[in-house]
């Protein structure tokens, strides 16, 4: 009989069968989504080509990381599918260099000319086949709609492209702030195109003969254009083959070459049909055990409703109240008498605008003429634009629409959990006032919109997909992580064969546990309090409630239109505040002529050099958005004077002068613990007789410089900035650039010990390794501990063995060092006192923005002590707060980190100011703030004081850090005016 | 009498269960004895059930390491799962006091069991003299048991290791190692526990009972963060899958890492002028330990056995890699591990590091181009380990590195 190979690759969403005859042609090539079921569509497959090869036997060989189960149950030959890919690139492109290829949520490269090598991204690294369907039902169209608008594209914004989550945050504003589909489309592609370079090539260069290949790169024309310019590639160098998204099933084929075993394909059925899949998987309890027991629940649960009124026979004064959020859009009318006229909620595809003109015009023609809508609120991440497109008087955070929503349903509420697409709120409420808020991170988004995703890839309605979890015997345990994570675990429970029924029941809990481990943080129930107010359009699935009220072991309370409150809320608060001296909301002969357009275009005005978008509306107005402050709006910043960051970041650039005669240039990377000692090795260097060149400062674009030199792609933002700076000094022309390694930070003797972080004290010794232009003569890194002056003199010594200076000389530029660093905490300090006396004078509430030194760069902070400043809030640093306590503070945790014991001083100090409050800017990836912020936590909270949070990465929106420091501007507000209050009795 | 002495009186005379997290079986099954011997109550934790990264999640900040998270969740579901009576129970942990996360292992689960259980006391293991009150009190004999707690313990895994993949039946070279380890046992019971030389020679025998094959399986080297390294709860099992995939696996020994980080204040000495004092003593140590992995290592190469590597050789192979001034989490060894691996043949080898462990951003991800440059033909797979990271997702990476090895022999 015949002998044939077949190879079968088993993806995360796909099964893919390739077929080659005795003859060596590929005779067969299919590709089918497998929708979880990746047992039953394999033998699917097998049937459907069963007759055609009837009296042939098949070599096989199973491939792709959901096969690698189902091979070990059978016992068919497994090859790894990126080893696959490389088999068949030998055998049919010899002459290729590098292999990269994007499948459903891998991304691989192979390295092939220079020496072997294949790369897989690691576990946190979306960006690949599955972010791209995300990004496409964020816009609301098919992927090849998706390719088509970004070959017509303008201009790119830079989107975060380490992990789909962060893309996500990104791209949500854009689309918010009316940038054109067409721009974000291709910025996509090239967000994609990033993460291959950053997470996979890790440093080695791509070059030369490049060979494409998975489903995206195959068929999307957009991200083969941004590959192509993105890598300098010309037409002949970039190939994508035709067969791109068989290629790995027929690198499979190829190996089953190897293998002994030959099966007819009724032979294969059998065996397959016959393994188990099923079994390592873990199971937790099913959400309802009766029929009986889910009417009861859906009875409990009945009665939190609203009462509705006709909006075409009411008569009288109605509140309009609008919550443009990040993927839906929400819009109430309510009567006086608290009765909803109108209600809609839908996804805004991407335009928010156009989604909530159409629903006012919908009103305007349905209403009554006697109906007037007095006033009007909006909020969300659209408040701005909205508010201005369509004049409405109020807007508020949306964190005070969803208190004013619940506590009209419960007056008495302890807690408020809000599960939206995006994001997740909590908030404690304490005295009828916000008392604390917790946002989920940029990481663990996750949310509703990951199970729309997931249901959108099952090709279900996510109603409909949430609904069969309701009925799994067996709900599949698949932890509570970041999206990315949730994917793989999904991936491994369909390996082994659970059902969907199991994945959907799975999948909620995991959205619940989540937001109850990731974003709340919760240990006992008791800390919820007893009333708990449930919303967020992801409440109304019946099995996310169950799974709440399952993990807390508390009854929640869902309003009926728990997907409506962000604007019903508005209602309420535009009553509450109506005035007759109100704007006047968009008239309907207004709305008729109404039209926009939107231009991208980047501020000028100083050398952040922000996105801008602008949109001009045709009655002359016009509408700014994408600035960090002020200045993008042709304004001047507000309360600058009131910034030490600001201050801080000017003074430590500020070089001494140079001798008249110098010995050489060295070169300091403006970055990491650079931002602390600058000004010693200024001192210490200019002593020598060296002219000291800086980095250039930190931008975007100085990332995507030292981009291909890091190692670590979840290393923390600064440090990958550091690159950059390396890069820069590089094309200065420096004698050598020094960057010291430091274990031992100094000592402030305010803590038990003082290291520095590993990053930061190690930092020189990676870079020394990983950027291949630098040697041990142009890039010094010694180690030294600056507490012994005679060492570190003796060290230094040594590293400067070229100048031959003499240990006295060193020493006294040590002194010149030191008094010139001493110099500047003092300058800190006394524009730190300026700047408190200067607030307390003008009743402003002060911020201690607390972090490490290197977050007042700018690139680093994302201007979040400008946007601060906006809110007209006075900044101060924590080093300069820290300067207060005199004394160490007790703590739970070992003290042992020179910077960060200065969080704990800080904190310590101004739990006795009334003014102060603080924010903790914690850059993602920190491993140590994991510790650090929850103990400033507690020192704070026991105090009585707020605690916030920010976490920043690359991502330069500040959409979610602007609600959180407003909401904590409320909160401070509502908390005077409840102690103004208390004090009358 | 101090409240130190007082309380540890306190938990030898009312018989409080001492918990200890199980980092490696046969290691601390020895520790465990030891203490038994001295008077203690002391139980492993050997559960590895799915509750376990729960508790974790649920008590521990879910950024902070993944080996926190693994060892705070097991005591915590052990203290619930009813065995123990909680008003006589504690908990131990090692600390070494260095500028990681780690060192706050203890200072988070002290956080954590104060939420729980508050009447539970931990217990620190520590020779830099941190947590004075709490820090369990070493005398010498005792410390000189724990020591050949050590070296039987990886005397038993090269061992282990290199017979495993080859033995005759199922669970041959298991039973042989729970033969040696009720071996040890007795010893300890007939003061003969600290007899070296005829308890390696008794083990080394039995373990001559598996025949090897003059053709070996291709080596795969396992380095790493130390927890996740050994701790097959953390990772996944990690040897038993690198065993079943036809490989055999090459772990550097427990006494390794304890040689590193007495060098590691020698290293504080002449850089900083630091531990003026200490660094005789740990020269002292140095040498005593060393000296005894040398004798370990010579019976092992006299009997045709895979001996580890010679520490001082470790040492060196740092100067082609990294500075020893990188000493936070596991620092140079990492590297050094790598470079040595790779000059002694093992071109495979496994990175094992929790989930954004800072360290290991600079030793580990950091140093794997370094490395290739130097050794072309070396295969480094970094694999993150976190309560989220699936099973799937890290095999599938180590099979790609594996699959390098069938490049290799095509050629």
């Amino acid at each position: 009989m015949e002998e044939y190979l077949l190879g079968i690759d088993i993806g995360s969403t796909t099964v893919k069968f390739t077929i080659i005859d005795n003859a060596n042609n590929i005779v067969y090539n299919s590709y089918e989504r497998h929708y979880s079921q990746v047992k039953k569509a394999v033998l699917e497959q097998i049937q459907k080509i069963k007759n055609q090869y009837e009296n042939i036997l098949f070599h096989v060989s199973i491939t792709g990381s959901a096969g690698m189960g189902l091979a070990s149950k059978t016992n068919i030959g497994f090859v790894q599918e990126v080893q696959a890919s490389y088999l068949a690139v030998k055998k049919y492109y010899p002459q290729t260099d590098a292999v990269i290829e994007l499948g459903g949520e891998d991304a691989k490269i192979i390295f092939i000319s220079g020496g072997l090598e294949q790369r897989m991204n690691g576990t946190c690294a979306g960006g690949t086949g599955a972010f791209i369907d995300q990004m496409a039902a964020l816009l609301n169209i098919d992927i090849s709609k998706l390719d088509e608008l970004s070959l017509k594209y303008k201009k790119i914004y830079p989107i975060a492209s380490r992990c789909g989550v962060f893309a996500k945050s990104d791209i949500q504003p854009l689309l918010n702030q009316g940038a054109s589909r067409e721009d974000v489309a291709m910025s996509i592609f090239f967000a994609v195109v990033d993460q291959t370079i950053s997470g996979l090539a890790q440093g080695r260069k791509i070059s030369g003969n490049i060979l494409f290949l998975g489903g995206p790169l195959s068929f999307l024309k957009g991200l083969q254009y941004a590959f192509k310019s993105r890598l300098k590639l010309s037409d002949e160098q970039a190939n994508f083959p035709s067969n791109a998204k068989n290629f790995v099933s027929l690198g499979a084929a190829i190996y089953s070459k190897s293998q002994k075993e030959t099966y007819s394909l009724n032979q294969l059925e059998e065996i397959i049909s016959k393994a188990d899949l099923s079994g390592k998987i873990i199971y937790s309890q099913p959400l309802f055990s009766s029929e009986k027991e889910y009417l009861q629940f859906l009875k409990d649960h009945e009665d939190v409703k609203v009462k509705y009124s006709d909006l075409s026979t009411y008569k009288g004064e109605a509140y309009l109240g609008i919550d443009a959020g990040s993927t839906t859009t929400k819009l109430v009318l309510l009567s006086k008498d608290n009765k909803i006229l109108f209600s809609h909620y839908s996804a805004n595809n991407g335009q928010p605008i156009d989604t909530i003109i159409k629903q006012l015009k919908l009103i305007y023609q349905n209403a009554s003429d006697d109906l007037k809508t007095v006033s009007g609120a909006v909020t969300g991440y659209g408040e701005n634009l909205i508010k201005s497109a369509l004049k409405i008087p109020y807007g508020l955070v949306e964190t005070v629409a969803h208190y004013k929503a619940a506590s009209y349903f419960e007056p008495d509420v302890d807690f408020i959990i809000d599960i939206g697409g995006q994001d997740i709120k909590c908030f404690k409420i304490k005295n009828h006032a916000i008392d604390s808020i917790m946002l989920n991170e940029a990481c663990s988004s996750g949310c509703g919109s990951f199970l729309q995703s997931f249901a959108n890839a099952m090709s279900i309605g996510v109603s409909d997909f949430a609904k069969l979890g309701l009925y799994s015997k067996h709900p599949v345990e698949l932890g509570s992580r970041c999206t990315v994570f949730m994917n793989s675990s999904v991936k491994q429970a369909q390996k082994e064969g659970a059902s969907l029924e199991d994945i959907s029941a799975g999948l909620s809990s995991s959205v619940v546990k989540n937001a109850i481990y990731k974003v709340i943080r919760f240990k006992s129930p008791a800390e919820l309090g007893d009333k708990i107010v449930v919303q967020g359009g992801t409440f109304l699935n019946d099995a996310i409630l169950r799974a709440f009220e399952m993990e807390t072991n508390k009854k929640a309370i869902r309003p009926s239109i728990a997907g409506l409150m962000g604007a019903f809320g508005a209602c309420l608060y535009a009553k509450e505040k109506a005035k007759s001296s109100d704007s006047k909301i968009i008239t309907k002969e207004e709305l008729e002529n109404f039209s926009y357009t939107s231009i991208g275009t980047i501020c000028r005005a100083c050398t952040a050099h922000c996105n801008l978008t602008i949109i001009k509306f045709n009655d002359g107005r016009s509408f700014v958005s994408g600035n960090k402050c002020e200045k993008g709006e042709g304004k001047e910043v507000s309360n600058l004077n009131l910034n030490l960051y600001d201050y801080k970041y000017s003074r430590i650039t500020k070089l001494l002068d140079k001798k008249k005669e110098t010995i050489g240039k060295v070169g300091l990377p403006l970055s990491l613990a650079m931002y602390e000692f600058l000004p010693f090795w200024d001192g210490f260097f200019t002593d020598l007789g060296f002219e000291v060149i800086l980095s250039n400062k930190s931008t975007r674009q100085l990332y995507f410089e030292g981009q291909h030199t890091i190692p670590s792609d979840t290393i923390c933002y600064p440090a990958k900035l550091m690159h950059g700076h390396i890069e820069s000094l590089l094309n200065k022309n420096v004698d050598f650039i020094f960057y010291p390694s430091s274990t031992y930070n100094i000592d402030e003797h305010r803590s038990d010990n003082h290291f520095n972080c590993p990053v930061v004290a190690y930092y020189g010794e990676l870079l020394k390794k990983n950027n291949l232009e630098l040697n041990s003569d142009n890039f010094l890194n010694p180690f030294i501990d600056l507490n012994d002056v005679r060492k570190t003199c003796l060290t230094l010594k040594k590293a400067l063995g070229k100048y031959n200076f003499s240990y006295n000389k060193i020493h006294r530029a040590f002194k010149c060092g030191r008094a010139n660093y001493l110099k500047y905490k003092e300058d800190v300090i006394a524009k730190g006192d300026e700047i408190v006396n200067l607030a307390r004078k003008q009743n402003k509430t002060i911020i201690v923005l607390a972090g490490r030194p290197y977050h007042i760069d700018k690139e680093i902070n994302h201007g979040i002590d400008t946007l601060i400043n906006s809110l007209d809030m006075a900044v101060v640093s924590e080093d300069y707060i820290a300067s207060k306590q005199l004394y160490k503070v007790p703590t739970k945790i070992l003290n042992q980190w020179t910077y960060h014991a200065r969080l704990y001083l800080a904190s310590n100090y101004i739990i006795n100011q009334k003014d102060m409050e603080l924010v903790q800017l914690v850059s993602f990836g920190c491993g140590l703030d994991a510790i650090t912020s929850d103990e400033v936590r507690s020192i704070l909270e026991s105090n009585g004081k707020f605690y916030t949070q920010l976490k920043i990465d690359e991502i330069s929106n500040l959409g979610a850090v602007r609600i959180r420091l407003r909401s904590l501007k409320a909160a401070i507000e509502e908390k005077k005016d409840y102690e103004r209050k208390k004090k009358v009795f | 009498m101090s409240e130190r002495k007082k309380f540890f009186k306190k938990l030898k005379k009312e018989g409080y269960t001492i918990l200890l997290p199980n980092m490696l079986p046969t290691h601390f099954k020895l520790i465990r004895e030891v203490l038994l011997k001295a008077g203690y109550k002391a139980e492993l934790i050997l559960d590895e059930g799915r509750e376990i990264k729960d508790e974790g999640l649920k008590n521990i900040h879910n950024d902070a390491c993944y080996p926190a998270l693994v060892v705070t969740g097991s005591f915590i579901s052990a203290l619930k799962s009813g065995k123990y009576d909680l008003n006589k129970v504690a908990v131990i942990i090692t600390q070494t006091g260095g500028g990681c996360r780690a060192s706050n292992y203890l200072p988070l689960i002290k956080k954590a069991m104060e939420k729980t259980f508050p009447q539970v006391p931990v217990i620190s293991l520590n020779i830099s003299g941190l947590e004075k009150e709490r820090s369990f009190p070493m005398s010498l004999p005792l410390l000189l048991k724990f020591a050949s707690s050590v070296y039987y313990g990886d005397l038993l895994m090269v061992l282990y290791n290199q017979t495993k993949p080859y033995e005759a039946y199922l669970n041959q070279v298991d039973q042989i190692q729970d033969k040696c380890v009720n071996y040890l046992i007795d010893q300890l019971n007939h003061r003969k526990f600290n007899r070296h030389k005829s308890n390696y020679e008794y083990i080394i025998n039995q373990f001559k009972q598996v025949k090897l094959p003059s053709v070996r399986k291709p080596k795969v080297g396992i380095v790493g963060e130390i927890f996740v390294k050994y701790s097959s709860l953390a990772n996944n099992h990690l040897l038993d899958f690198l065993i079943e995939e036809n490989t055999e696996p090459v772990v550097p020994s427990l006494l390794e890492f304890l040689l590193y980080c007495l060098v590691n204040n020698q290293i504080d000495y002449k850089y900083y002028g630091h531990y003026k004092l200490i660094h005789h003593f740990s020269k002292i140590g140095y040498k005593y330990l060393n000296y005894q992995n040398k004798k370990m290592n010579r019976m092992l190469q006299e009997n045709n056995f895979d001996s580890y590597e010679d520490f001082d050789e470790i040492k060196n192979a740092c100067h082609k890699i990294i500075d020893q001034g990188v000493k936070m989490g596991e620092g140079w060894l990492i590297p050094s591990e790598m470079v040595n691996m790779a000059e002694r043949g093992i071109k495979n080898i496994v990175c094992a590091q929790p989930f954004g462990c800072l360290p290991n951003h600079i030793v580990g991800k950091g140093m794997v181009r370094p490395i290739k440059k130097l050794y072309p033909d070396i295969n480094i797979a970094p694999i993150d380990y976190d309560p989220g990271a699936s099973k799937v997702n890290q095999e599938n990476r180590i099979k790609l590195m594996l699959s390098n090895l069938e490049n290799e022999i095509e050629k």
